[in-house]
C-alpha cells in the first residue's frame, strides 16, 4: 500500500462512493503510537508510506493519512453509516480525538468558485429556543441558484439566525487535475467521485487549512497568567504574573428571547454541546459560568448575556473547543453569530481568505 | 463576580488583547498589560504590590494600578507607589525599551462608583494626588488628578461606556467566601472526572481551579490552597459516590481528593445522566429554569446517490435525546 495504490482505489471505486472523514488528533506525539492507543495495535497495519496506516475493525476498512499534522484523513469505501459509527465511538472514548466542526462559512467556501449543485440547511434550536422563535428550519435547495436563495432568506432582517448550512454538493473542476463531485457535511465528511484523487485531496486540504486557521487563531488568544519569577524554589517566589491572551466574544445576530432556557440547554451535559456548568443566579440578564467541556475534559469560563457569549479558553486548551462551540451555536442557536474580534471573525467568515 | 473584584477585572479588561464589547482604552492608547500582582521593591527595601502594570513602548510609560476592593485607602501603601522606580519596573517585567523617551510611571487607582468619594477623600488625606478610575454599572469615569499620558487622558475625557460586568480573569481571591471557591473548585473536580484521573492533589486542584494561582507569593498561595481544600471537602460530602476527601498526610500535606468513579465509564446515556446528577448535587445545575422535554427529530431529506450516502452517516441515536449533530 502506498499513495499510488490509494489513488487507484479512488479511481476504480465501484458502487460505493469514496468517503474521507477528517479527525483532529490533539496529540503531539508519534502518530503511529497514538493510533495504536486509540484503535488497538491488532486493527492497524503498516504501509510503504510512513504517514499511511491501514485500519480494519468491526467490518470497516480505513486508510489513515497522517501527513497533515493534527488533522488526519480517514479514507474508506465502507458504508458511511458503519464508518461514521465506528469513528464516533472512538471519538467518544477519547479526549484527544475530535471531529472537525465546520462553521457555515467554511462549508460555503468550498463552492465559492463554483455554485453548488445543492445545499442543505439544518437549524435545530428546538431544545434551546422558545416557541416564539424559529425553532427549526431545514431546507434542501437544488440547482445552481441554491446559494442565491439562501442568501435571500438569511438576508431577511428577522430570521438570519435560522439559516445554518449543514451540507452541500459541488462539482469541482481543475484544468490540470481533472474533476470530482463532492458532497460535504459540517463534520468534514467528504463523499466523492471523480477522475482525480489529487483534486479530492486538494479540496480536503483546503478545508483543513482554513479550519486550522480558526483553531490556531483561538489558541493564539488562549488565556494564561504565568509567574514572572520562575525560580524552582516555589516557597521563595515573590509573586507577580505575566498575563497573555484574552476572551473570545461571540455576538448573536439578535437578542436571545429566553436566556434561562438557552443556559439550561447549553449546560445540560448533553450532545452536541456537552458542557457541564453551574450557572450563577445573581443577575438575571447576565450569567458567569465556570464550565467543563466534557468532549475534552477541560475547564473554560463562559460569560453570557442575551446578546453575546464570552469564551475564556485557557492556555493549553484546544481551539477545537471554540470551533465546536461556534459550529453548534450556528446550528442550534444562531446561524448569524459573529466574533467581535476581527482577527477571529476573519477566520470564521473567511472574508479575507482566497478561494481554494 | 464579587463586586469588590470588579475594579481589578475592569482594569484588566481595559487592556484586553482581544476585542470584546468591553472598551479597552489602555490597549487603544498603545499600552499592554505586562504584569499582575507584581511586588515592586523600593530603595529602602520595602515593597508595594501593584495589582496591574501596563507599559506603552512608544513613550516608555508605565501605568501602575491599585484596584480597591473596598473604600479604604492605605496611606503608607499609597505613598510607596510614588517611590517606585520605572527602572525597577523595566528589569522586573523585562520590557523592551526602544523609544528615546524618558521612562515614566504613573499610579492610577480603580474603585467601585459607590466607593469613589471615600477613596478620593482617603487619597487627599494621604496627600496622594492620583487619577482614580471610578467603575460604575454603565461607565468608567476618570476622576481625581489628571492622567499624565495625553492620549489616555483624551480617551478618558468623557465617561467610557461599558456594557455591564467586565470579563472575569481574577474571579476569586483569598478573601472570597466559600461559595465563590465552590464555583471554581467543583467544575475542576468534574474536569478531573472527565479526564479519568484517579487522584488530584490540592496544589493541582488549586492550579486547575485558579489559573492565576502560581503568581502569588507562598503564604498567599497557602491561604488559597486551604480554601480550595475546604471546597473539595464540601464537594466530597455532597457527592460521596464519585469523590472522597483524604485528609492531610506527610506525603500530601494539604490532603487529596480521590475520584472513586467517573461518568466516563458509563454508556453515553448513563454518562449524561450521571453528569446531570453531579450537577444537581454540587450546585443545583442551572438554578434558573427547566424546560419541557421534547423528543424526536424528523428527516426531511430526499435521497440521491452521494447525498444519500452522506445522509446515511447520521448517527442513529446520539446521547439520550436522539439529537443529531
Amino acid at each position: 500500500m502506498n499513495r499510488r495504490t490509494l489513488e487507484n482505489q479512488f479511481l476504480t471505486q465501484g458502487s460505493a462512493p469514496w468517503k474521507t472523514f477528517v479527525l483532529e488528533a490533539h496529540d503531539r506525539g508519534e502518530p503511529k503510537e497514538f493510533l495504536d492507543d486509540v484503535f488497538g495495535i491488532q486493527a492497524l497495519g503498516e504501509t510503504e508510506d510512513r504517514f499511511l496506516h491501514t485500519l480494519t475493525a468491526e467490518g470497516v476498512e480505513f486508510t489513515i493519512d497522517t501527513l497533515e499534522d493534527r488533522f488526519w484523513s480517514f479514507h474508506t469505501t465502507s458504508g458511511a453509516a458503519d464508518a461514521n459509527s465506528y469513528l464516533r465511538s472512538a471519538v467518544a472514548r477519547r479526549r484527544d480525538l475530535d471531529f472537525v466542526w465546520l462553521p457555515s462559512a467554511h462549508l460555503r467556501q468550498i463552492q465559492r468558485a463554483t455554485p453548488p449543485n445543492w445545499i442543505k440547511t439544518d437549524f435545530r434550536g428546538r431544545l434551546i429556543l422558545p416557541l416564539s422563535e424559529v425553532q427549526e428550519l431545514s431546507l434542501t435547495v437544488r440547482g445552481r441558484a441554491a446559494q442565491d436563495l439562501l442568501d435571500l432568506i438569511s438576508g431577511n432582517s428577522e430570521f438570519p439566525y435560522a439559516v445554518s448550512l449543514s451540507q452541500l454538493g459541488v462539482d469541482v473542476t481543475d484544468s490540470d487535475l481533472g474533476a470530482v463531485v463532492e458532497a460535504v457535511n459540517r463534520l468534514a465528511l467528504f463523499v466523492a467521485k471523480g477522475d482525480s484523487f489529487a483534486l479530492h485531496q486538494h479540496v480536503v486540504q483546503s478545508v483543513v487549512r482554513r479550519y486550522r486557521g480558526l483553531v490556531e487563531a483561538a489558541e493564539s488568544v488562549a488565556m494564561s497568567v504565568d509567574p514572572i519569577d520562575s525560580r524552582l524554589d516555589q516557597a521563595t517566589l515573590d509573586g507577580g504574573g505575566r498575563p497573555e491572551g484574552g476572551p473570545i466574544e461571540l455576538r448573536f445576530s439578535r437578542p436571545l428571547v429566553d436566556l434561562d432556557m438557552f443556559l439550561d440547554g447549553l449546560f445540560s451535559s448533553r450532545e452536541p454541546f456537552r458542557l457541564w456548568g453551574i450557572v450563577d443566579d445573581t443577575v438575571s440578564e447576565f450569567a458567569e459560568v465556570e464550565a467543563v467541556d466534557l468532549h475534552v475534559g477541560q475547564r473554560l469560563r463562559l460569560e453570557i448575556s442575551n446578546t453575546m457569549m464570552r469564551v475564556h479558553l485557557r492556555k493549553g486548551g484546544c481551539g477545537n473547543t471554540v470551533a465546536r462551540l461556534v459550529s453548534n451555536l450556528q446550528h442550534h442557536v444562531d446561524g448569524g453569530l459573529i466574533a467581535t474580534d476581527e482577527s477571529i471573525q476573519r477566520h470564521l467568515d473567511l472574508s479575507a481568505v482566497p478561494a481554494a | 463576580m464579587e463586586p469588590r473584584l470588579i475594579p481589578l477585572n475592569a482594569v484588566i479588561a481595559m487592556y484586553s488583547n482581544t476585542k470584546t464589547s468591553w472598551p479597552r482604552p489602555f490597549f487603544e492608547a498603545g499600552y499592554r498589560l505586562e504584569g499582575l500582582e507584581l511586588p515592586i521593591r523600593l530603595a529602602d527595601d520595602s515593597k508595594v504590590t501593584a495589582d496591574a502594570i501596563g507599559f506603552r513602548r512608544e513613550t516608555n510609560s508605565f501605568q501602575m494600578h491599585e484596584s480597591k476592593s473596598g473604600a479604604n485607602v492605605e496611606v503608607a501603601q499609597a505613598q510607596r507607589y510614588f517611590r517606585a522606580s520605572p527602572t525597577y519596573l523595566v528589569t522586573a517585567l523585562s520590557v523592551t525599551i526602544e523609544s528615546q523617551q524618558p521612562l515614566s510611571a504613573q499610579t492610577t487607582y480603580a474603585c467601585l462608583r459607590e466607593n469613589e468619594e471615600r477613596i478620593l477623600l482617603g487619597l487627599s488625606e494621604a496627600k496622594v494626588n492620583v487619577p482614580v478610575l471610578s467603575v460604575g454599572p454603565n461607565d468608567v469615569t476618570a476622576v481625581g488628578a489628571p492622567i499624565d499620558d495625553p492620549v489616555l487622558r483624551d480617551l478618558f475625557a468623557n465617561p467610557v461606556v461599558v456594557p455591564g460586568a467586565p470579563p472575569g480573569v481574577i474571579t476569586v481571591d483569598a478573601d472570597s467566601p466559600d461559595e465563590e471557591f465552590d464555583r471554581v473548585v467543583f467544575p475542576s473536580l468534574v474536569a478531573a472526572m472527565a479526564q479519568d484521573r484517579e487522584n488530584i492533589s490540592m496544589v493541582a486542584l488549586a492550579e486547575e481551579a485558579l489559573p492565576y494561582y502560581a503568581i502569588y507569593p507562598a503564604p498567599y498561595r497557602g491561604r488559597l490552597r486551604k480554601k480550595v481544600a475546604s471546597a473539595a471537602r464540601r464537594a466530597a460530602e455532597a457527592d460521596s459516590q464519585h469523590l472522597e476527601y483524604r485528609p492531610p498526610t506527610n506525603a500530601e500535606p494539604d490532603g487529596l481528593i480521590r475520584i472513586l468513579a467517573t461518568p466516563e465509564q458509563a454508556d453515553p446515556r448513563g454518562r449524561t445522566q450521571q453528569y446531570q446528577a453531579i450537577q444537581g448535587r454540587l450546585g443545583g445545575g442551572n438554578r434558573r429554569a427547566r424546560r419541557a422535554e421534547i423528543e424526536g427529530q424528523g428527516n426531511l431529506f430526499a435521497a440521491a446517490d452521494l447525498e444519500q450516502e452522506l445522509d446515511s452517516a447520521k448517527p442513529v441515536a446520539n446521547d439520550d435525546r436522539g439529537e443529531e449533530i
